[in-house]
């Protein structure tokens, strides 16, 4: 009991850590959210982001820009060089150069593309190519009509939709598809704070002054390990428990859906296998006699573990992006079996546990790790103990 | 003499050594494993659509036709599958196929199961198919014969396609880190400013006692810093110009001219978070060129590159006041554009930082005094 007092009187020390991580993490998931395009159970049709220059400044030119509009978002610009800007990093589907003299020559419009976005050249083709095209055919139909007419009637006919019936629920799976993003994203905020606060923890109890007390105390071994391993598995647990407290609140749909308690559920197994690795790390660190050394040895430690086991096994960028051979490797990891079930979980919605059995199994290996680590530590700590004994 | 032992203090340490030398190498080689070639793989453009074949069979006929004409890049547009309404849907609801199109005699109805591009430029093409059926129509009504009317549909494209140059955006997050990598150079400067601090320091306290001057030796510390960063970067762009391949343009003496100018400008800032504050504990100033470095990776676009360019378009200040924007915009216009006017701003820009915090920590030190060391 002394020993999980202690531990906790460590990890008070470490709050603002726990604020860092925290509100970094929840910033960057609202900035997230913020450019996430709202869906609805109905068909909506992918609204565009478009980056306009217009050089003719005329009538046809700024209704053009108003037909754009109506269902895009439209961004004026002054130069071509700021579409390519955009384009390369990604903020706009597709940029359009309104040239002089449009007015009379509408085919001085220039398309500007990045042939990686796939179908958003085609698309912006399309809805350009429409507009003109039925100007010129409604022209063609009553020459003198005024420039305006023949805007209206376009416009109009560009208006008529196709009816779209949707099957299954879009919004539910949006929420799935968001908290995926979320949870993956709280995967990488697990590892690093957890391994860095709870590695320091361990490295501090067992800094020379105080494992000698340990020592003289009549503390069994797998007891002190014990107590250690179930304040951290508290500590992992309060984390849990507010974030998921956070996107259950901010995500009502996840309520009552099985897919929300699974998300739950795969969090807190991982949440085990973190704690279990972090408890190792601090085994590792320790044992020097500059306590400082051990800390800086700890940040190092969990830097780079979250970043790799984060990069490889997708929490970052989705698990089909990454080449089959990193993800062999990053199989051997819990961090890849915790992003998986959180990938299946946004694929579809589950409705009935026996659809879950895939998931299980995925669940199952990352508490077979978090064991493994647990005990490698024990082993780490039995082995010390004997050598300070001798 | 004094310089050679800063030097050897400086490089021996293992933990700046770690944030500048090895952190960076590691985060190149996962960068370079998963984000190079994520933004440009191939993305397959055919999109697969059902149409439901149990009745109508001509207009089904002539829609397929229409659909399978439709070419983008070389490629066909539509990928047509006709089969029963039954296998269409199990197919949609499997996400196998884009939509599902169901030919009624004077309408059409489109299924889907998602909201997104792909869906929108299925139903746009067919909205668009449906009004040219009905424009058609009219204009024979009008009293148009059929060649003519379909001459009038038949209009070509009245917009120029201009693709843009094949460069790949992952080279932003490289950039971005060369940047990052920069400001941690200000550990050097924070070291540097603990040990000439009388308060902070016993190394400190001895050397004020020898009564050597501060300029001199916030100049000379500065110095060994930048020579020690220098050396780091120039290993890290070496390392992922020719260990990993990333493309910094064909302009590397001015990628690292804007480095070591990046450098310069990164220890000026450790200077000014060693100087501030004289009560603060070294692990929170640690912190906090960790965090605000962070910060300002995360503005410049390092976590996800379209932040860059939201920060500019809506705070453009920010931007100019951030080194680690500016050595990455640098990097990338020298990418991009080659060497021009953007590149020399931001080079400016760079130099002016540099100087303005250096020139804040000798004013911060200056006459500096304590009531006993």
């Amino acid at each position: 009991m002394m020993l999980f007092k202690l531990y906790f009187q460590l990890v008070k020390s470490k709050w603002h850590s726990f604020l860092i991580y925290i509100a970094v993490f929840l910033a960057i998931f609202m900035l997230m959210l913020k450019f996430t395009k709202p869906t609805s159970e109905m068909y909506q049709a992918y609204s565009y982001d478009i980056a306009v220059i217009d050089k003719d400044q005329s009538e046809a030119s700024t209704l053009l820009v108003d037909y754009l509009s109506k269902d895009n978002q439209v961004l004026m610009m002054e130069e071509k060089e700021q579409i390519e800007d955009a384009l390369f990093l990604r903020t706009i589907s597709f940029g359009i150069v309104i040239e002089k003299g449009f007015m009379d020559e509408p085919s001085l419009t220039q398309l500007i593309y990045d042939e990686a976005l796939g179908a958003a050249g085609f698309q912006g083709q399309r809805i350009v190519d429409n507009y003109l095209n039925l100007i010129n055919d409604y022209r063609t139909l009553d020459p003198q009509a005024s420039y305006t007419e023949l805007h209206r009637q376009a416009v109009n006919a560009l208006s008529i939709k196709v009816p779209v019936k949707m099957l299954g629920n879009v919004s539910v799976l949006q929420t799935f598809d968001i908290s995926s993003d979320y949870f993956n994203t709280l995967g990488y905020v697990l590892l690093a704070l957890l391994i860095e606060v709870i590695g320091e923890c361990v490295v501090m109890i067992f800094s020379r002054s105080v494992y000698i007390r340990q020592l003289c105390a009549p503390l069994k071994p797998y007891l002190a390990v014990l107590s250690i391993f179930f304040g951290s598995l508290l500590l992992g647990l309060v984390i849990i428990a507010l974030m998921c407290g956070i996107i259950f609140y901010m995500q009502p749909n996840l309520w009552g859906t099985l897919n929300g308690y699974l998300y739950l559920v795969n969090a807190l197994c991982f949440c085990f296998a973190v704690v279990g690795l972090a408890l190792l790390v601090g085994m590792i660190s320790s044992g020097h006699a500059e306590i400082s050394v051990d800390k800086d040895k700890v940040k190092m430690f969990s830097n780079v573990i979250a970043l790799t086991c984060s990069f490889i096994s997708g929490f970052f960028v989705p698990q089909w992006l990454i080449h089959p051979a990193i993800l062999k490797a990053a199989s051997l990891t819990p961090a890849y079996w915790y992003a998986k079930v959180n990938n299946l979980l946004a694929e579809k919605e589950i409705l009935h546990w026996s659809q879950a059995k895939e998931i299980f199994q995925d669940q199952a290996i990352v508490i077979l790790f978090g064991v493994t680590f647990i005990l490698m530590a024990y082993v780490l700590y039995q082995n010390r103990r004997q050598r300070k004994t001798i | 003499m004094r310089l050679l032992w800063e030097f050897k203090r400086q490089f021996r340490s293992k933990t700046i050594f770690f944030w500048t030398g090895i952190f960076p190498l590691i985060l190149a080689v996962l960068f370079s494993l998963v984000l190079k070639g994520a933004y440009t793989s191939t993305v397959d453009l055919s999109l697969k659509v059902a149409l439901i074949s149990d009745s109508l069979s001509s207009n089904v006929e002539i829609l397929a036709k229409n659909m399978e004409a439709v070419v983008y890049q070389d490629h066909p547009m539509f990928e047509i599958t006709q089969c029963s309404r039954e296998k269409a849907m199990s197919l949609l609801e499997a996400d196998e196929i884009t939509g599902v199109i169901d030919v009624k005699e004077d309408d059409m109805e489109v299924f889907l199961h998602q909201n997104g591009i792909e869906q929108t430029v299925l139903t746009e093409f067919v909205a668009s198919y449906q009004r040219n059926v009905g424009l058609m129509e009219k204009a024979i009504e009008g009293g148009m014969t059929f060649e003519q009317a379909a001459s009038l549909l038949m209009s070509e494209s009245m917009i120029s396609m201009l693709p843009v140059s094949d460069k790949d955006p992952a080279s932003l997050h490289f950039f971005t880190l060369i940047g990052m990598v920069c400001m941690y150079g200000g550990f050097y400067g924070i070291r540097s400013m603990r040990a000439i601090g009388g308060n902070l320091s016993s190394c400190g306290r001895r050397i004020l006692s020898s009564g050597y001057p501060k300029f001199k030796l916030i100049l000379s510390n500065f110095f060994i810093n930048n020579l020690i960063l220098d050396a780091y970067v120039t290993i890290d762009i070496l390392f992922m110009a020719f260990g990993l391949g990333v493309d910094f343009g064909s302009h590397l003496s001015y990628v690292l001219c804007l480095a070591y100018l990046g450098c310069f400008a990164g220890n000026g800032f450790g200077l000014v978070l060693g100087g501030c504050f004289p009560r603060m504990e070294m692990d929170m100033r640690d912190g906090l060129l960790i965090a605000i470095s962070m910060f300002m990776s995360f503005c410049a676009g390092m976590m996800s590159i379209s932040v860059k360019q939201i920060i500019h378009q809506y705070v453009p200040l920010l931007q100019m006041v951030n080194p680690c924007y500016l050595i990455s915009d640098g990097l990338y216009s020298l990418y991009y554009y080659g060497v021009g006017q953007r590149f020399y701003e931001n080079l400016g820009l760079l130099f002016a930082f540099g100087l303005i915090t250096t020139f804040m920590s000798l004013l911060m030190v200056r006459r500096r005094q304590y009531d006993a060391l």
